[in-house]
């Protein structure tokens, strides 16, 4: 290369580049960006995001982060395919590994990234990350560690400085298999997608390149990620040499085939040398607990409690029905917030806004849970809140059979009662009034 | 269409950005390949660029009420900001070594130490990627803003808001930087 000045800016203007745009990359900004366009930064979307990505503090956060760590520790079965049976194997084998996850949801009218660390040994973290909405740019949303030692799960929030402690029971635990079994929330665990894909109709896409790795693909345009959920289109590719996954890549449309989320996980890496301090956190010292405000009763306590929440915020309408994917419900109450009827909260600090809604979300994320608990061990669950409200009071809104084979009623204005099952029928005979 | 039609039309588009979504998703349309090839040739890896590229595009979303020109104008203050969310990215030692890594990386082993008349042209392009990445980013700057996009000086100065004397001063600057990098690498025939 010659020293002379003209020729370094004739090398400069000869330089190529990789810079061919992705329209791929192109389409998903603009859906990001289009979900995002117009959105305010009020303080209610503040706090609705803060309780959403807290993945409604206890209960609601236990449910979806513990699913994950099951999902990735011991919830695999094998199955028939063998390529992918092979893929699936080997990822089982793995001890820890880490990945990333981007999702794009049209629900939530929202972009996160999340930064996934499994030890076998240790536990489990989740990094989220969503984007500031002054600068556009990534910011850490929230943190959530189960440290598999002690038994805990701690959530941070950086930006309420607040921090959840939770000590990992067998309810929780119980409440957690079960919400992973009915919703199939952890759709960006690569073993359950695996898993998935095994089961499901898939075509093999050949072999191709990314980032310079020969992959094998495969696609499935049908893939059922959970009995309730809707239809997922998904590309899984493998990294040819490994036979490990290398980015997988999903969406999802609801029952009516409206687009819910895309979703791309990757950035793998395999066989990570964890150490323990890695899946503790580190709790910075003006950080306040939430541990000591907020319960989980995990009974039928929590279900009224949920119920009287949901009714303060909608006028005295209960939820039409509890049989519904975890969050949804949270969801609802996030519109509703930020639609103005947090107006109840005028005048309160956002400490006691964060408690108040949290716990009433936890409660309602609860009630999900408890009334498909019951449905599935046939304890002649029933709910009424399409038609029965507050201003029914003697109305039976949610009733089960306990294992005395009398029955619990919830009634419309949240007195509890326990019958014999001919006191329920006549009950559920009155009209309303 | 002719040209002024096409432009007065822009810029209704421009007016309605802000409020109108459709507006701004043609507009982002119409210049997301403009930015996402700039940000790729001032960072020199795609990925990142489609980062930086959804940066760009999220502050442009943010600040639209406050932007006030035409189309013109509209183009500047593009480049104005992904100039700044690049450099920002660049800014930070840590990734800066991660791009300059990168780059080292596709350089056949052992040039930057042993080069000669006849090293392959590829690498002699690769080796110039790398000692751009280490020049400072006000320099990466006008170099690519100049010779990336083949902008004029005028050019160069309306988007950093600067005189095209100060813009000259700091090519001059930055290309003699370049060559006593590249001099101190051997790429340079003595």
């Amino acid at each position: 290369m010659n020293d002379n000045k003209q020729d370094i800016e004739q090398y400069l203007k000869n330089i190529e580049f990789d810079d061919a745009p992705d329209h791929g990359h192109r389409d998903l900004l603009e859906k990001k960006l289009l979900l995002n366009f117009g959105v305010s930064g009020s303080r209610q979307n503040l706090l609705w995001r803060t309780i959403m990505n807290s993945k409604v503090t206890k209960f609601a956060a236990a449910a979806m982060i513990i699913a994950a760590v099951l999902v990735g520790m011991n919830l695999m079965t094998n199955t028939g395919s063998i390529a992918l049976a092979d893929v699936l194997e080997k990822v089982m084998g793995i001890h820890s590994y880490a990945y990333r996850v981007q999702t794009t949801s049209a629900d939530v009218s929202d972009y996160s990234e999340f930064q996934m660390l499994i030890s076998k040994d240790y536990g489990f973290v989740s990094k989220t990350y969503t984007p500031d909405k002054e600068t556009g740019r990534m910011k850490l949303f929230g943190e959530n560690y189960v440290v598999a030692s002690e038994g805990i799960m701690i959530s941070l929030i950086p930006e309420q400085k607040l921090f959840i402690e939770i000590k990992l029971d067998d309810k929780i635990m119980e409440a957690a298999n079960q919400a992973l079994k009915e919703t199939g929330q952890d759709s960006t665990s690569p073993l359950l997608f695996i898993e998935r894909f095994i089961e499901n109709p898939y075509k093999e896409l050949g072999t191709s390149y990314i980032d310079g790795v020969k992959v094998v693909g495969f696609e499935s345009t049908d893939l059922i990620i959970s009995e309730d959920s809707g239809r997922t289109e998904a590309r899984l590719w493998v990294d040819a040499a490994t036979e490990l996954p290398l980015k997988i890549e999903a969406e999802t449309y609801d029952q009516n085939g409206e687009f819910l989320s895309k979703t791309i996980t990757g950035d793998f890496q395999w066989n990570m040398n964890f150490t323990q301090e890695d899946f503790i956190p580190v709790i910075p010292e003006d950080y306040k607990t939430l541990d000591d405000q907020l319960e989980f009763l995990g009974d039928e306590k929590s279900v009224i409690e949920g119920l009287r929440f949901y009714a303060k915020l909608f006028n005295g309408k209960y939820p039409e029905t509890l049989a519904v994917k975890t969050l949804t419900l949270s969801n609802q109450v996030g519109n509703a917030l930020r639609s103005g009827a947090g107006t109840m909260y005028a005048g309160k600090s956002e400490q006691d806004i964060m408690k108040e809604a949290g716990q009433g979300c936890m409660n309602l994320e609860f009630s999900t849970v408890f009334f498909s608990t019951l449905a599935s061990e046939n304890k002649a669950v029933a709910y009424y809140g399409d038609r029965v409200t507050a201003e029914n009071p003697d109305a039976v809104l949610m009733r089960w059979r306990e294992d005395n084979g009398r029955y619990m009623v919830i009634f419309g204005d949240l007195t509890v009662k326990r019958v014999s099952e001919e006191a329920l029928a006549e009950l559920e005979a009155m009209p309303l009034r | 269409m002719n040209q002024k039609n096409s432009e007065t039309q822009t810029d209704i588009l421009l007016q309605k950005a802000c409020s109108d979504p459709a507006a701004f998703a043609k507009l982002y349309r119409m210049h997301y390949d403009q930015v996402f090839r700039y940000c790729s040739r001032r960072l020199f890896n795609r990925h990142v660029a489609e980062d930086v590229t959804s940066t760009v595009f999220f502050k442009v979303m943010s600040s639209m009420g406050t932007f006030k020109g035409d189309i013109g104008d509209f183009r500047r203050w593009l480049y104005r900001i992904a100039t700044n969310a690049a450099n920002d990215h660049l800014r930070s030692s840590v990734r800066r070594a991660e791009a300059m890594q990168s780059v080292a990386r596709n350089c056949s082993s052992g040039f930057v130490l042993n080069v000669s008349a006849d090293v392959d042209l590829e690498d002699k392009k690769l080796l110039l990627k790398k000692a751009v990445l280490s020049l400072k980013p006000k320099y990466q700057t006008v170099i690519a803003l100049r010779f990336f996009e083949n902008m004029k000086l005028t050019e160069v100065a309306e988007i950093l808001d600067q005189k095209p004397a100060t813009i000259r001063s700091q090519l001059n600057r930055g290309l003699e930087k370049l060559r006593k990098k590249l001099k101190a690498a051997g790429a340079v025939v003595q």
